[in-house]
Parts: C-alpha cells; structure tokens; sequence
C-alpha cells in the first residue's frame, strides 16, 4: 500500500496551535486530530479538506504520497 | 467551528468510554467462566441469572454501536463518534466477526467430543464475539488517545 506523508503536525505547531485548537477550528475531537498526527488513522478526504482550509494551505501541503 | 468546552468534555468522556469498554469485556468474560453449567438441569432454576445476562450482553452490543454520550448535546454526541473513532468501531466489530466465526469452529469440533446445548453454544459465541468487540474497541481508542 502507498504510504502516506503527513505534516499536519508540523502545519498545526508553526501556526502555534494546539491539537484541541485545531479540532475546535475543524469541528472534529482532539483524538482524531492525534490519530492523524501520529499516522494511526488516514482522514478521509472531506476532513483532509477542512484541515488544509482551516491552516490556510492546500491539502497537498499537508498530506501527500511517498514516492 | 466547535465549541472548546464541548472538545475538552468530549475528550474526557472518550477517555472514559475506552477503559469502561475494556473492563466491561473483561467482566462479561469473566460473567461467562463463572456461570458456564448455569442451563444445565441439576443447576435450575437460574433464569434470572439468563436473563440479566442476555440484558447485560444487549446493553454492550448497543453501547459499542451507538457510542454513548446519551444525555449529552449533539455536537458532544457527534465529537465522541467522530470518524476517527467510526474507523475504530469498524475494526473493533469486524474483529468481533472473526472471534465468532473461529468461537463457532472451535465449538462446533468441540461439540464432537463432548456435546453442549445450544444455549451454552450460543452464550459462549455471544460472549467471544461481544467482548473481543469490546476489547478491541477500549484498545484501539486507548491508542487514538495517546499522546506522542
């Protein structure tokens, strides 16, 4: 399976959020946004969306696949 | 945007809901070694013990499939079934589904050598199936839950 990069972690931190900052912005728990962070859990597109709206950059800056 | 207070109690009882799943798998295993000849004849009459059992396992199966959160506010209710912890009932039941299909093996070849009733049958694939759902559920949510 492709493996998927994520830097919502790294997007989130230099904004100087907090995860329960960015699930208040995005309307999801602060454990999904952990799960995301932590690469236990591949978000759906809809919620990829809203995070990559929600830090103000496209979705490719956040998520993408390893090559 | 979600309230910040509805995030904060969400995650306390996510947290709640993931230890309350693992000890309730534990205590219904536990229920079950601990009354496995209750049907038999000689050990009658022990319906009230059946039945609060058939109540306890009905409470179980519809928790793990609603979530909790009864008496909350919808946006908690929708936080605490938000689509990390969908992803997580999915493989919670689908393990569920395994422990069933191998209880039911292991029963059946068992049943060869020394037979069971039904009830006993019964109560033992409900017992691996809703517990192994359960346990995989406080698991896997104990894991969401972890900080790095």
């Amino acid at each position: 399976m492709t493996e998927l990069l994520c830097r919502l972690k790294a997007a989130r931190t230099a904004r100087g959020w907090t995860q329960a900052e960015l699930a208040e912005q995005v309307g999801v728990s602060r454990k999904t946004i952990n799960t995301v962070e932590n690469h236990i859990f591949v978000p759906s597109t809809t919620l990829a969306l809203k995070l990559a709206r929600a830090l103000d950059c496209p979705v490719e800056a956040l998520f993408s696949l390893a090559d | 945007m979600t309230d910040s207070d509805d995030i904060a109690l969400a995650d306390h009882l996510t947290r709640r809901r993931a230890r309350v799943s693992t000890v309730s798998a534990v205590l219904f295993m536990a229920s079950m070694a601990t009354s496995i000849n209750v049907e038999d004849g000689s050990t009658r009459p022990q319906i009230f013990h059946l039945v609060a059992w058939v109540i306890w396992a009905a409470v179980l199966v519809t928790m793990l499939a609603i979530g909790g959160g009864l008496g909350r506010s919808r946006s908690v209710r929708g936080l605490m079934n938000d689509e990390s912890t969908r992803a997580n009932r999915q493989h919670a039941m689908a393990a569920g589904f395994w422990a069933a299909v191998f209880a039911g093996l292991g029963l059946y070849l068992f049943n060869l050598l020394s037979p069971l009733t039904a009830g006993e049958a019964i109560r033992l694939i409900m017992t691996a199936t809703v517990a192994t759902a359960l346990f995989q559920f406080g698991k896997r949510e104990r894991e969401s839950l972890a900080d790095d």
